[in-house]
């Protein structure tokens, strides 16, 4: 206790300017909005190069688990072109109903990134890319994989960006329930990251197991006809108004490597109308 | 101490409040004049209290600027700085006879090396603090030398009207 009290009437004068420094870093950032957007971007930039560099000590080690999922993407993408050759045919055939892949999946810029961290344990789960705005990348941009929706970036640096995925208790994401057409609220409410709960979807409509959930046009963030789930669990409340939905996800947040970020067609002209529109 | 530094120092809280905050020359020459009262405050204060005085004259200045707490930022650091700064700028023999020089009793080689060097120090902080970037390092150190260059241009002349007025005397 002696020696403590020794060091600090030692480095007194030093302790007390860290005490005002503080106070003066903490009014200014609070106050100064530019000083808080520089923070926040040395905060991405910082997590980022941790990320990174762990990303790439551990690459090594994943290798057997990419070359799996590069095999399964190729073999998916053979069979899209395949059907997208024959696509006439393969219409009449099946009559199909889904309206994915939409036609109307029109977007200016994508760009491939790699994810640096993905949290998955918390309420406000976020992830980190590789790739900022050095590279294209904007806040509020559709982030997918494949035709998988994986959620919305939030903030960028010049080289990383911040994602919110959709399991952010914070993110509310309109889907379309394409057998019949109609839209409800795509929430996650906290728990396993493969499932979340599918919203405000009246009873009236009939549903069941299986049923496919894709980003609708109400968004001016995710083009329409991006998977976001599938109905996993079905549940009806006496005197309720809309069912109890538990949707499972199409993206497994433990297994992301390499997603894209795409921004719609128009996106900037349709949210100068719809600025709270998500 | 045999001099107060309550006058100086209120006169350039004032005039930075007033003038200096309004002058930005060529967006070069943006003269903080208030930390020749930083640089005049006696030495023989409390270092605790000389740093709390500091961040209260910074404040000020802070305040009419809106712009947080930055200069209250810098003027701690550059008072916590002056008592290391003055040991390595003026020779021991002055220090030895003065532990508490004034400012025109110095010579100019000691007078630039120990005013000029805090006045630029704190310029230069206050310009990289203020634009928060590394890569606008150059910019803001060429802010900083021509701002304090003018700043001890004005200190040396009030010195010098002081020490003219003290012969009169």
């Amino acid at each position: 206790m002696g020696a403590l009290a020794i060091w600090l009437f030692r480095y007194r004068f030093f302790l007390w300017l860290i005490f005002l420094e503080s106070i003066g870093a903490w009014i200014t950032f609070s106050e100064q909005a530019y000083h808080r957007s520089r923070l926040n971007q040395w905060q991405i930039e910082t997590a980022g190069s941790y990320q990174s560099m762990i990303h790439r000590a551990t690459r090594f080690w994943r290798m057997d688990d990419e070359n799996l999922r590069l095999n399964q993407e190729l073999a998916m993408l053979r069979q899209m072109i395949s059907d997208s050759l024959g696509v006439a045919d393969s219409l009449q055939k099946t009559n199909t109903t889904e309206p994915w892949p939409d036609t109307t999946l029109r977007v200016d810029l994508i760009q491939s990134a790699r994810v640096l961290y993905a949290g998955t344990n918390a309420q406000h789960n976020y992830l980190l890319l590789d790739k900022g705005s050095l590279d294209g990348i904007q806040p509020r941009m559709a982030v997918v994989q494949g035709h998988k929706i994986v959620g919305q970036v939030q903030a960028v640096s010049p080289r990383f960006a911040r994602v919110i995925p959709l399991i952010n208790t914070k993110l509310r994401t309109s889907a379309l329930h394409t057998a019949s057409q109609t839209t409800g609220s795509l929430v996650w409410t906290g728990g396993s990251t493969r499932y979340a709960e599918l919203m405000d979807f009246p009873i009236h409509i009939p549903i069941k197991v299986g049923d496919s959930l894709v980003s609708s046009t109400y968004s001016s963030v995710y083009p329409p006809g991006l998977r976001l789930g599938r109905i996993d669990r079905i549940e009806t409340v006496p005197g309720a108004i809309t069912y109890k939905i538990r949707v499972m996800l199409s993206v497994d947040y433990h297994r992301l490597d390499h997603v894209q970020v795409m921004r719609p067609t128009f996106q900037k002209e349709r949210e100068e109308l719809l600025p709270d529109q998500n | 101490m045999n001099r107060s530094p309550w006058i100086l120092l209120i006169t350039v809280v004032l005039l930075q409040g007033g003038v200096f905050n309004r002058i930005h020359w060529m967006g070069l020459i943006n003269p903080m004049v208030y930390v020749m009262a930083l640089v005049w405050l006696p030495l023989g204060w409390n270092l605790a209290l000389q740093m709390l005085v500091a961040f209260g004259i910074g404040w000020w200045v802070d305040s009419s600027l809106q712009s947080g707490a930055i200069h209250a930022m810098v003027s701690t650091l550059v008072i916590y700085l002056r008592s290391y700064w003055i040991r390595l700028t003026v020779s021991p023999v002055t220090l030895q006879d003065h532990p508490d020089p004034d400012l025109r009793d110095l010579e100019f080689r000691s007078l630039l090396s120990y005013a000029g060097g805090l006045i630029f120090i704190h310029h230069a902080a206050l310009y990289l603090l203020e634009s928060l970037r590394l890569a606008h390092w150059g910019y803001a150190l060429l802010k900083a030398f021509a701002s304090s260059t003018l700043v001890f241009g004005l200190l040396w002349s009030i010195l010098q009207w002081t020490n003219q007025t003290k012969s009169a005397r």
